[in-house]
């Protein structure tokens, strides 16, 4: 069974608290990403799972066994490092024979496995060379075959894209998501990008200072973020934030600081009057007519495939994504509107999401 | 690349080698071909001398207490050498690994007799090994050892001289071999470890073969300070007793300077060059120069 359930996990350094009673389970064969800006406690978190750190309170389980005391080589876990950790002085095939070696395993046994690696990563004709000759992308090839070589119960995953170009980046993500889905075995990966966390995962654990802010699917993280952190955090563009207050009375709405009013998430069944973040994604605005947001281009970002507006209105900035191509530039006025079917509402003191 | 640019980068790399190359030529090439160059001739510093070609280095081997010196050079030389690149090796490690308490106020007190003179290290040693006043006696007396005359016993002087030698030299190889150490990336013992590596297995298949830029450094520096050995010596026993601590290089200042025989003291120079040189080139083919870390 290759399953993790961490409880109650805490890290400390000295006085410092890193990490604050984290809770959470990875299902067997479950591929989870860790995702949050840098200094969230993820890798420390990993480290900890894989054994590198030591667990100051709480309980790490791998299967059925807790493996708080357990020596990081007997977790049976495999780690993916982000700046590949291959042994420079050894060739592709030492490296991945490595872990297999220490194990005596026998000669022909060693082979198969490291030719079996090699042929599912396309490293066949690598195998005698040495890392140094190696590009960036092979040798996070070499370093996830020396991860899959030892058959583990889980792979961890350290930010292993980081120092890849952008390209590079999006085909690898590719090719570690096939190999989840060939090998069927847990995966825990942590990044700071999160389209990578998105694009790659069944379920993110969203983290900040130390703590869990949400865990989810990607699309319900996207959809609804249960608070201001995960909202921003989540998505690129980034989601638009609009300061105001919810009024009730004879027809309910959201009436921005500058005065507008907004229909209110259709989500939010029963409004309290109070201060409040409206939050709206930004291919959820829709151009208007006439009244809405009234805003002055600032940017136009055409990719192609859809067009980036930046825009500003009173002080606040917008961003507008549409898959149309637009023929409007800097300095042109546009009146948007919010999908009131897909926005969001957060507490302006809290940050937590109130539909 | 055609091959006029090539000629002019390899120009262009001469120019910049150039003020090491005159430095290294006037200060190393041209004194060992004229130490050569001497050591052909019955050398007269003020007159005329003679060319006699080999007949210096035929006397040489004919002389046992040069014979003796330079048994006594390799004895010293293989107690000296292991026990500096050791002692600084295994504090480098310690060091690195956290698993001494202060391990600045250590490391520091390890470095400090790096900083002293040759003739304060040899004082101060054969005050300590002093038979009658010597401290390191007095407290092997405490301890019920009937202490041995340290530095009057033909048997254990070289050995003492090692010791002192390791006490003064090591701290500078233990700052080589740290800096070797740090620059391997603690994600490869991490690797290591998660593969299976216990921290012995750790140590031979990462730490030294990845330190071997640091150590054939510090092999070479320990291989010249071994077979060059005199300022101890010379403080501490003046090659006594008798000639049991007589080296090469207390063996070659003599000829020189007490029997004013330039020619042959030259020849022993250039046999001590030959052996340093042929054994740092083997290092050398060992160890190679290049760093696996880039």
């Amino acid at each position: 069974m290759g399953s993790v359930t961490i409880a109650g996990a805490r890290k400390y350094y000295g006085a410092y608290e890193a990490i604050h009673g984290i809770d959470f389970s990875v299902a067997d064969g479950e591929f989870v990403t860790l995702v949050g800006p840098s200094g969230c406690g993820k890798s420390t978190l990993l480290r900890m799972i894989a054994g590198l750190e030591e667990i100051s309170d709480g309980e790490i389980r791998i299967g059925d066994r807790v493996v708080n005391d357990v020596a990081a080589k007997n977790r049976d876990i495999a780690m993916v490092f982000q700046n590949y950790a291959l042994y420079p002085h050894r060739t592709v095939r030492d490296n991945m024979a490595f872990a297999l070696r220490l194990r005596r395993l026998g000669k022909a046994e060693v082979k198969a496995k490291v030719d079996r690696a090699a042929e599912i990563l396309g490293l066949g004709d690598l195998l005698d060379r040495y890392p140094r000759e190696l590009s960036g992308g092979q040798r996070q090839r070499v370093a996830m075959g020396r991860a899959i070589v030892r058959d583990p119960q889980v792979f961890l995953f350290d930010e292993p894209l980081s120092n890849l170009d952008a390209k590079l980046r999006v085909a690898m993500r590719a090719e570690i998501k096939e190999l989840h889905q060939r090998l069927g075995t847990t995966m825990i990966y942590v990044t700071h990008d999160q389209v990578e966390a998105m694009t790659m995962a069944d379920r993110i654990v969203v983290m900040q200072g130390g703590r869990v802010e949400q865990i989810g699917k990607p699309l319900e993280l996207y959809d609804r973020p249960s608070n201001l952190f995960v909202a921003s955090f989540i998505g690129s563009p980034a989601m638009n934030m609009l300061k105001g207050s919810v009024e009730t009375g004879a027809t309910p709405c959201f009436r921005l600081e500058t005065g507008e009013a907004l229909a209110l998430p259709a989500a939010l069944e029963r409004p309290t009057p109070g201060p409040a973040i409206y939050g709206i994604r930004p291919e959820h605005l829709e151009r208007a007519e006439g009244g809405g947001l009234v805003a002055e281009v600032v940017l136009v970002e055409p990719a192609g495939s859809e067009t980036q507006v930046k825009l500003r209105r009173k002080g606040t900035e917008l961003t507008y994504v549409c898959r149309d191509r637009l023929d409007v530039g800097p300095g042109d006025r546009m009146a948007l509107v919010p999908d009131a079917s897909r926005a969001s509402l957060f507490d302006a003191a809290t940050g937590s999401s109130l539909v | 690349m055609p091959k006029s640019k090539r000629n002019r980068n390899g120009a262009i790399a001469l120019l910049f080698l150039l003020p090491y190359l005159v430095l290294w030529g006037i200060f190393a090439f041209v004194p060992i071909v004229y130490g050569f160059f001497i050591s052909l001739h019955k050398w007269n510093p003020i007159g005329t001398s003679k060319f006699i070609g080999f007949q210096n280095y035929g006397d040489l081997f004919r002389n046992p207490r040069f014979v003796g010196a330079l048994w006594n050079t390799l004895i010293y030389a293989a107690w000296a050498i292991p026990l500096i690149l050791l002692v600084g090796l295994v504090f480098a490690l310690l060091l690195r690994r956290g698993q001494l308490p202060g391990g600045a106020a250590v490391e520091a007190a390890l470095f400090f007799p790096y900083l002293l003179n040759v003739s304060v290290v040899g004082i101060l040693w054969r005050f300590l090994l002093d038979p009658d006043v010597g401290i390191v006696p007095y407290y092997l007396r405490v301890v019920g050892v009937d202490p041995p005359n340290f530095l009057n016993s033909p048997m254990i002087v070289l050995p003492t001289i090692a010791v002192v030698s390791a006490w003064w030299l090591a701290g500078y190889r233990m700052i080589v071999f740290r800096a070797g150490l740090n620059a391997i990336p603690d994600d490869l013992y991490e690797a290591a470890s998660l593969d299976g590596a216990g921290s012995v297995r750790q140590f031979f298949f990462i730490t030294l073969p990845l330190m071997r830029p640091s150590i054939l450094f510090a092999a070479i520096l320990t291989l010249v300070a071994g077979m060059c050995m005199l300022g101890q010596v010379l403080v501490m026993t003046n090659g006594g007793p008798g000639t049991a601590s007589e080296v090469m290089a207390l063996f070659m200042y003599r000829t020189a300077f007490e029997s004013f025989n330039f020619g042959q003291a030259a020849a022993v120079g250039f046999i001590l060059f030959v052996i340093v040189f042929g054994v740092s080139l083997v290092l050398f083919r060992v160890l190679g120069l290049r760093s696996e870390l880039s």
